[in-house]
């Protein structure tokens, strides 16, 4: 990268060439105030407040002057103040701001950039033109009136999320931003992650469940990782006399690029269950509360008398947690298991019989974007793992042939190049898939003989076809397997597809945490005598129900009420999401911190110690 | 003695008072302040209505009915500097939003069939008429200084006065501009 050499007031500053004149400055500690210019997104030169003197002749936007030797810039002179100023006035006074019930007021860019320029009254008659508010989405606003067509939602919603749901509607002063086809936000194809929200510059765009709770400013901040999914982004949480005001991604997150999903970023806000803070025992129906050291003699007393002990984590948990809670299960005999652990044992049994090495497996789930083709089994993913569904996305508006495979609903099916159906197991196709790779064409042409062979099989060989055509391509490609699919006969078949062709893998399970796949698990009772369930603040597993309904005594320690604790005959308190201080592993196998957002409100103030003493008391 | 000070009249216009409330909050300044100035007029402090020529005349609210419109008039002409305290002086404010709405629409819904169903926009010539538009003090009248907020804060307000005072005309930098 050569570099090149210009002065900016007068200083000499040198830059990357092809690098623009505000990267420049930003870099050397010089600011030029900025609307529509995201550091995530790219330049449109819309707002035009980082107008600068160029050479002493021109003025132009520095987010779209690209550096040039000897070029002589001016960001504060007489006149580039005067028509800063004036672009500002106009678009404050072409929209209708009203600073003191906003939303944004005190969190708002362009009330800063007005005080900044001290702004104190208008050159010009205001507008106060009719702008439409859709406030159809359960946790989005858009508020029209408070929008300066910066365009920066529409860009994120583009460029980083991939959905390409917000646009412009409207021409000229009725320019605004729509969802589709000028379609109510909460009937339109928006996927709810906030992205647009968050890199809203005014209040245009609003958290419905943060609205009036509090400005940035006032707030505490945690940076922590969420723990909805095994992405693992980064998170910025706001909170205030503790409670919960806001939950944004983190700009610098390599994961995540500073997005967040509808689980990560919506859900814990929404959450109204009651809470747990005492040990409940339950007795002919009654609930009757009890210390905690009480609490822990039952455990005791209980497991001590359970021959057939199965005991069952949430994904969610922390590294720390899980470790101390397999400790004190094996301290009593019991089996122990994790939610999402048995998809990930089939698949070191697959792969160790099908003799597949490590290699094949990706580390950085944003390497999607790079492949030429992606097979993804399981369209699950855009739930489960939003913020990869949005790499996936992104690979295809960028030419990426996507493959998808799904039994149900194909939920890529706008970005899909072949979308099959196919009943679970999905190892019909992949084997006819393995067939055709290994065999030639001929070997499925006759699809009527095929079926008998497999049975029932409801494959098109046309779909078979084309598949192993993009496959075959000596090309960058890399096969999805969505959380779901749980069977070792269609891991078996899509691994060794996978060996055959040299595809590379991203293998997904219901998890959040994979530090699953360093902890030791084995299937647990499926009707024990006791069952004992650490829960986690995900929606319920079936797994974890279903043990909690077959035991003859259920212990269930959960932050808050649910179907699980319904049905337990213990119940004891454990720390929420934002309670819990740890580590977690992402799916790029890396450490994350979570830190702890708020104090502890129930009686239990740490799960690590809780656990120790229950081993004691063995 | 009392003739050498310089006199001050406020009015609010079509606002919340809340700005004069700040006023009032600067607290013991209103002691230093009252032996600086001498206030003219000004309806958080005294009763009197009637403008005299003042060399400070202060405004607050919008101009929205031809009353406002006379009161503005009425004081710049009588002052020699004139001041709009708050966003709705300033900028026009919260009573702008009925711009969006024609001045019949406005009052139709407000009275028609409201306080009961024979309820009907008052019609009387003791009622000021309401302007066309709501709009901010300087759409009317030649305005020296802003002081925005809102409400301004006490020491925005005070600060105003300390410039009128060592003689300059108030302007609010960038770290006391807030509104």
């Amino acid at each position: 990268m050569s570099t090149v050499k210009f002065t900016v007031n007068g200083e000499q500053v040198s830059a990357e060439k092809g690098e623009t004149v505000m990267s420049a400055c930003e870099k050397h500690g010089i600011e030029i105030p900025k609307l529509c210019q995201h550091d995530a997104l790219d330049n449109v030169m819309a707002c035009r407040v980082c107008i600068v003197e160029v050479n002493g002749e021109q003025i132009q936007p520095a987010c779209g002057l690209k550096v040039e030797k000897d070029l002589e810039i001016k960001t504060e002179t007489d006149e580039i103040k005067k028509y800063r100023r004036m672009n500002l006035e106009l678009i404050y006074r072409s929209e209708n701001h009203y600073c003191m019930f906003c939303e944004s007021d005190g969190d708002c860019e362009l009330q800063d950039l007005m005080w900044e320029n001290e702004i104190d009254h208008f050159e010009h008659p205001r507008l106060f033109p009719d702008r439409p508010i859709d406030s159809s989405h359960e946790s989005i606003v858009i508020d029209n009136n408070r929008c300066i067509r910066c365009g920066r939602c529409v860009r994120a919603c583009e460029e980083v999320v991939g959905n390409q749901t917000l646009g412009f509607g409207g021409r000229g002063l009725e320019n605004e931003i729509v969802a589709d086809a000028n379609d109510p936000l909460g009937e339109s194809t928006c996927v709810s992650c906030g992205m647009c929200l968050q890199v809203c510059p005014t209040g245009a765009i609003f958290n419905k469940h943060s609205m009036f709770k509090g400005i940035k400013d006032e707030c505490d901040l945690t940076e922590s990782t969420c723990l909805r999914c095994s992405v693992g982004c980064a998170t910025e949480v706001y909170t205030r006399t503790g409670h919960l005001v806001e939950i944004e991604g983190a700009g610098t997150d390599e994961e995540s690029g500073g997005q967040l999903c509808e689980m990560g970023r919506f859900d814990p806000l929404l959450d109204k269950s009651e809470t747990i803070d005492e040990v409940i025992y339950k007795e002919n129906g009654t609930e009757k509360e009890m210390s905690l050291a009480k609490g822990l003699e039952k455990i005791a007393e209980v497991l001590d008398e359970g021959e057939e002990i199965s005991a069952m984590a949430s994904g969610d948990l922390t590294n720390e947690v899980l470790d101390s809670f397999s400790d004190a299960m094996r301290a009593y005999g019991a089996l122990f298991d994790v939610v999402g652990a048995k998809r990930h044992r089939f698949e070191k049994e697959v792969k160790r019989r099908i003799n597949m090495i490590e290699g094949h497996f990706i580390d950085d789930i944003k390497e999607v974007m790079e492949a030429d083709h992606i097979l993804l089994y399981d369209t699950s993913v855009r739930d489960t793992h939003p913020v990869l569904a949005s790499y996936i996305r992104r690979a295809a508006m960028n030419g990426t042939r996507l493959i998808t495979i799904d039994a149900y609903e194909d939920r890529f099916w706008e970005h899909s190049d072949i979308s099959i159906s196919v009943e679970s197991p999905k190892t019909q196709l992949t084997r006819l898939v393995n067939q055709v790779i290994r065999e030639g064409k001929g070997s499925i042409e006759d699809l009527s003989r095929v079926s008998s062979i497999l049975g029932g099989l409801r494959v098109h060989p046309e779909d078979v076809m084309q598949v192993v055509k993009h496959l075959e391509e000596p090309t960058y490609d890399i096969i999805i397997l969505g959380s779901e699919i749980i069977d070792r006969w269609s891991l078996r078949h899509i691994f060794e597809l996978a060996k055959l062709e040299g595809s590379y893998l991203i293998s997904l399970n219901q998890a959040s945490n994979q530090y699953i796949r360093s902890l030791e698990t084995e299937g647990v009772y499926e009707e024990p005598d006791i069952a004992y369930v650490l829960a986690g603040d995900e929606d319920e597993q079936e797994d974890m129900k279903n043990l909690v309904e077959n035991a003859d005594f259920s212990i269930v320690q959960a932050s808050k009420r649910s179907q699980l604790t319904e049905k337990a005959d213990l119940i004891i308190p454990s720390l929420s999401m934002f309670e819990r201080e740890g580590t977690t592993v992402n799916i790029n196998r890396k450490e994350k911190e979570v830190k702890q957002v708020m104090e502890p409100k129930g009686t239990l103030k740490s799960e690590k110690k809780f656990f120790e003493e229950l081993v004691k008391k063995r | 003695m009392a003739e050498d000070k310089p006199k001050v009249a406020t009015a609010c216009m079509c606002g919340c008072s809340g700005c004069h409330m700040s006023f009032l909050d600067v607290d013991e300044y209103v002691k230093d302040l009252a032996e600086e100035v001498e206030f003219q007029s000004s309806h958080v402090i005294m009763d009197v209505k009637e403008f005299e020529e003042v060399e400070i005349g202060i405004l607050e609210g919008t101009i929205t009915n031809d009353e406002n419109v006379e009161v503005a008039k009425d004081l710049r002409e009588k002052s020699d500097i004139l001041i709009a305290w708050g966003d709705c002086a300033c900028f026009g404010g919260i009573m702008t939003m009925r711009n969006f709405e024609s001045v019949d629409k406005i009052l139709e819904d407000c009275y028609e069939g409201k306080s009961d169903e024979e309820s009907k926009v008052p019609d009387s010539d003791l009622i000021p008429t309401l302007t066309e538009k709501a709009v901010s003090v300087d759409e009317v009248v030649e305005v020296d200084g802003y002081i925005p907020g809102c409400p301004p804060s006490p020491e925005m307000i005070k600060y105003g006065f300390e410039e009128l005072l060592a003689g300059r005309i108030p302007k609010l930098d960038k770290d006391q501009l807030r509104y």
